[in-house]
C-alpha cells in the first residue's frame, strides 16, 4: 500500500501545479480521450512527446511516473501478449498452431503499450499535482449543471471531500490494527485461501467499527457548528480561471488539430 | 530475556520518494525484568522504537536481538510467532483491537493463535478478566457494548492472555480518567514485581516515570539522545526542558523549595522521597 504512487499528491510550484484543478481534470479527461485517436507510429510519437512536455513543465522527477506504472505492469504485459499473438494480419513472423506473432500484432501490440503507459502517465501526473481537496473542488464545480437534474451536486461533493479527507486516516488505522491483530499472533497473508479470508476478519470487523465512530462524532461536529446542508453556503476556496488555463487550454487544441492532421 | 539494539537504523518506505526517518543508529540494551520508560516529544521514533521489540518492523540497518532471536533485515517473517507471544504489545488506544462478539472469546483470540486450546485459552480469559480488574460479568458481553476504559482493560486482558515475557505499552493511560489510570500503572507495577515481567512503556508522564521506572531512554528525531535512571534523566532539569520534555511534579517543586533555601540531595522524585527530605528539614519526627 505504500508504495502506491498513484492517488498521491507531492507539493511543487510549477506551471501545472498552479493550474486551476478544474483546468487538469478536464485537460486529463481530455488528453486520455484523443490518446485514442493516435493510430499510427507518428501520432504516437506525437502524444509520447507531449506527454513528456506536460511531465517536464510539471518538474517532478520522471522515476515518479515510472513507479506508478509498476503495479499495473503485468496486466499491460498481459494486454500486449494477447495483442501480440491473437492478431492475424500482414507478414507472418512466427507460429505455433493458432499462436502467431504478426506485423499487425506486433504493431497492435507496441499501441496498446503505448496507450497503457500514456494514459498512466497523465492520470499520475494529474494526482501528483494536484491536491485531493482541490480535485474535490473541481469535481464539484464541473458537475454543477447537473443540479438542474435534480442531482444532489453539493452532498456528492461533501461526501467526496470526506471520504478523501478520511483515506489516510483509514489507512494508518489499518495499519495500527494490522499490526496489533500480528502481535496477537494472526498471520496475514498466509495460508490457504480459506484461512487468509479468517484472517481479515480481525482487522474488518474494527475498521468498521471505528468508521462508525468516526461517522458519528464527525457528524455531531458538524451539527455543532452549524452545518445545515444544502446549496446556499459560502465557500471559503473559490477556484478561479487564469491566463495560464487558457494556454493550457490552447495547447491541447493545438495538439488535438496536429494529431488529427497525422493521423491516417 | 534481554532486547538489545546493536546500532539500528529505520527508515519508513525505504526506497520511495517518500522516505522518512524512523530510527537512527539506535544501540541499548532492555534488561530482563527492567521497567524500562522510553520519554521523547510526539513524533520522536518511540513508536517506531516499539515495534522493533517484536519485529514488527525490521530494522533497515543493524540489528535487534531479542532472547534467541536476531533480527535484521534479512529475517523472514516465517519463523516470528513464537517471538510475538514473548513480547506482548499494548498499542496506544488498544481498544480499537477488539473484534469478537463476545470478551471472553477476544481475549482468547491471542492465546488461541499460539496453539492454546479452546477451553484454556477461555479458561485464561476469565483469569485475566479479574486480573485487569473487571468484573467476571463481562466475559459474555459484546465488547463493543462496555465504556471506553472497560475496552481499554479487554485489550489488555487480550495481551496478558499470552502470557508474554516483555510487556510493551504504548501510552496505555491515554485518554482515561485519573482513578483509571491510577489502576492500571499499579497493575501494571504488580505484574513487574510479582511476576518478574520485563515492562516498556512509553509514556509522556513524567510522574510515572519518576514513580514506575527503573531505566529511562530519552529519543529525539529518532535517535536516543540519553538513557540512564530516572535520577540520572532528571537531574538535569534545563536539559530536559529543552528537549520540550518536562520533570515530574514532585521534582519540580522541590526545585522551588530549592530556591526558597530548603537543601535536597538526591533530587526526590516521588512524593516519597519529597516528604521523607522535607521532614528534618521543618523539624518534623520521621514516621513509621
Amino acid at each position: 500500500m505504500d508504495k502506491l504512487i498513484l492517488g498521491r499528491y507531492i507539493p511543487g510550484d510549477s506551471f501545472v501545479h498552479r493550474l486551476d484543478p478544474r483546468t487538469k481534470l478536464m485537460a486529463s479527461f481530455y488528453y486520455i480521450a484523443i490518446i485514442f485517436l493516435a493510430n499510427n507510429w507518428q501520432s504516437y510519437l506525437l502524444m509520447f512527446a507531449a506527454t513528456m512536455g506536460m511531465i517536464l513543465l510539471s518538474r517532478v522527477r520522471i522515476g515518479f511516473f515510472l513507479r506508478g506504472v509498476r503495479p499495473m505492469i503485468w496486466l499491460i504485459l498481459f494486454t500486449v501478449a494477447l495483442q501480440i499473438f491473437f492478431t492475424k494480419g500482414g507478414a507472418v513472423y512466427w507460429s505455433f498452431g493458432w499462436l502467431a506473432i504478426t506485423q499487425y500484432g506486433l504493431t497492435n501490440g507496441a499501441f496498446i503499450f503505448m496507450r497503457f503507459v500514456l494514459i498512466i502517465f497523465v492520470s499520475t501526473l494529474l494526482t501528483l499535482t494536484t491536491q485531493p481537496l482541490s480535485l474535490a473542488d473541481a469535481v464539484e464545480s464541473l458537475l454543477k449543471p447537473l443540479r438542474k437534474v435534480k442531482v444532489p451536486v453539493t452532498e456528492l461533493a461533501l461526501v467526496l471531500q470526506i471520504a478523501l479527507r478520511f483515506v489516510p486516516t483509514l489507512m494508518d488505522q489499518t495499519t495500527k490494527i494490522m499490526n496489533a491483530q500480528r502481535a496477537r499472533g494472526v498471520d496475514f497473508g498466509t495460508g490457504n485461501l480459506f484461512q487468509q479470508m479468517k484472517a481479515v476478519v480481525p482487522l474488518l470487523i474494527p475498521l468498521f467499527v471505528d468508521s462508525f465512530t468516526i461517522a458519528e462524532d464527525l457528524a455531531t461536529a458538524m451539527d455543532a457548528r452549524g452545518y445545515q446542508g444544502g446549496d446556499n453556503r459560502t465557500k471559503f476556496r473559490i477556484l478561479q480561471y487564469h491566463a495560464k488555463d487558457l494556454y493550457a487550454a490552447l495547447g491541447m487544441g493545438v495538439l488535438t488539430v496536429v494529431l488529427v492532421f497525422l493521423r491516417q | 530475556m534481554d532486547i538489545t539494539f546493536d546500532h539500528v537504523s529505520f527508515t519508513y518506505q525505504a526506497g520511495t520518494p517518500f522516505a522518512g526517518d524512523g530510527l537512527k543508529d539506535v544501540s541499548t540494551t532492555i534488561r530482563d525484568g527492567s521497567y524500562t520508560a522510553i520519554i521523547g516529544h510526539t513524533g520522536s521514533g518511540k513508536s517506531t522504537l516499539l515495534q522493533h521489540l517484536n519485529a514488527l518492523l525490521k530494522p533497515t540497518a543493524g540489528t535487534v536481538t531479542i532472547g534467541d532471536f536476531k533480527i535484521t533485515n534479512e529475517t523472514s517473517n516465517k519463523h516470528l510467532k513464537p517471538l510475538r507471544q514473548k513480547v506482548g504489545m499494548v498499542f496506544q488506544f488498544a481498544e480499537s483491537q477488539l473484534f469478537e462478539q463476545t470478551v471472553a472469546k477476544d481475549i482468547a483470540f491471542g492465546p488461541q493463535n499460539f496453539g492454546v486450546p479452546e477451553a484454556d485459552a477461555l479458561a485464561l480469559a476469565a483469569e485475566m478478566v479479574t486480573q485487569v480488574g473487571l468484573p467476571k460479568g463481562v466475559l459474555d458481553q459484546s465488547p463493543f457494548d462496555l465504556s471506553g476504559g472497560q475496552m481499554r482493560r479487554v485489550a489488555i486482558a487480550g495481551v496478558l492472555a499470552m502470557q508474554p515475557e516483555v510487556l510493551v505499552l504504548d501510552e496505555p493511560t491515554a485518554g482515561l480518567d485519573p482513578a483509571g489510570r491510577q489502576e492500571m500503572m499499579t497493575m501494571f507495577k504488580r505484574l513487574h514485581d510479582e511476576h518478574g515481567l520485563t515492562i516498556v512503556l512509553v509514556t509522556h508522564q513524567m510522574d510515572d516515570v519518576a514513580d514506575y521506572a527503573d531505566h529511562v531512554l530519552v529519543m529525539e528525531h529518532g535517535a536516543l539522545v540519553r538513557q540512564g535512571s530516572p535520577r540520572e534523566i532528571f537531574a538535569d532539569p534545563d536539559w530536559l526542558v529543552q528537549k520540550q520534555l518536562g520533570l515530574p511534579k514532585t521534582t519540580r517543586f522541590a526545585q522551588r523549595l530549592r530556591q526558597k533555601g530548603f537543601t535536597f540531595s538526591p533530587m526526590p522524585l516521588t512524593v516519597a522521597e519529597l516528604a521523607d527530605q522535607l521532614l528534618p528539614q521543618i523539624g518534623g519526627q520521621p514516621h513509621g
